[in-house]
């Protein structure tokens, strides 16, 4: 566990901009979080707030609109910009200052490194079914 | 406004829409492939709820959305500090295996582009920022807000 937080760490410095991430599965329980001490707070936010279950919905929705089920959100909330990634069942959010590479976030899933990471929990994890948000897949940038 | 909205669709950007909070579509100007205009509005109208209503942000309260806890914001553009703004949420992007759908707060209206897969997700907010700007005074002037 310590080696993932530590790995999930040392992307805090590889993506600029890049406050903390949370794995959590698709109904907001965190798995693993990583965060810069003054921004553990954001974490903390995302959780209480539901955001990742709101991002599993509105993923939902946004399947209906005919251009393929979603993949990512990136929303911009004044303070901190954050990205919400579907690994099916894994739910990855990517939270960042205003000005962040999102670029860089929404691309972290092609890191080849990560993406193992990522395939190895998802093995771990049941699979749910009949879900229209997102795949497995890389994120379109 | 449907010319003004049509400007941006260019290049793989192939709608441009406006709607009201609660999913009302107020123009329309482009191609929406098998969806309609107005289901289109109501789902990204919904989007936006969704989202809103799970602000995260540390600061004041405000917006439209009691159970949110969040500062005002100025939406796409960063122009002037609208206090009729959703609490937090100025902009999102939706990221689809075939396209992307991007929604920003305007002066108490939604501005909504659809796009395919070929249009970066940069040219489509720098679109839409540039869009807004030239929205926002009108549709203050309109609203009152």
């Amino acid at each position: 566990m310590d080696s993932l937080r530590r790995f999930l760490e040392s992307y805090l410095s590889q993506v600029d901009g890049l406050s903390a991430i949370l794995l959590s599965d698709r109904d907001g329980v965190g798995l693993m979080s990583a965060a810069q001490p003054e921004c553990q707070w954001a974490v903390e936010a995302v959780v209480k707030r539901g955001l990742v279950p709101g991002f599993c919905q509105a993923a939902e929705q946004a399947g209906k609109l005919g251009v393929g089920p979603a993949s990512a959100f990136v929303t911009n909330y004044g303070q901190m910009t954050i990205v919400l990634l579907s690994c099916q069942p894994l739910v990855v959010t990517l939270i960042g200052q205003p000005d962040c590479n999102i670029g860089a976030m929404t691309g972290l899933l092609k890191d080849r490194a990560f993406s193992e990471q990522l395939r190895r929990l998802q093995q771990v994890l049941p699979q749910e079914s009949g879900d229209a948000a997102g795949g497995s897949g890389p994120v379109r940038v | 406004v449907a010319q003004l909205l049509s400007q941006t669709n260019t290049d793989g950007v192939q709608s441009s829409l406006l709607l009201s909070l609660d999913g009302a579509l107020l123009a329309c100007s482009g191609y929406t492939a098998d969806t309609d205009a107005r289901v289109l509005a109501a789902i990204a109208a919904n989007l936006w709820d969704t989202m809103e209503r799970c602000s995260v942000n540390g600061g004041g309260g405000g917006g439209n959305s009691s159970s949110s806890v969040g500062g005002p914001s100025s939406g796409v553009g960063a122009g002037a500090a609208s206090s009729q703004a959703p609490a937090g949420l100025q902009d999102m992007t939706v990221v689809c295996t075939n396209g992307s759908l991007y929604i920003a707060y305007v002066s108490s209206i939604l501005l909504c582009l659809y796009a395919n897969a070929t249009v970066p997700l940069g040219m489509l907010r720098l679109k839409a920022a540039k869009l807004a700007d030239s929205l926002r005074d009108p549709i203050s002037q309109i609203t009152g807000k």
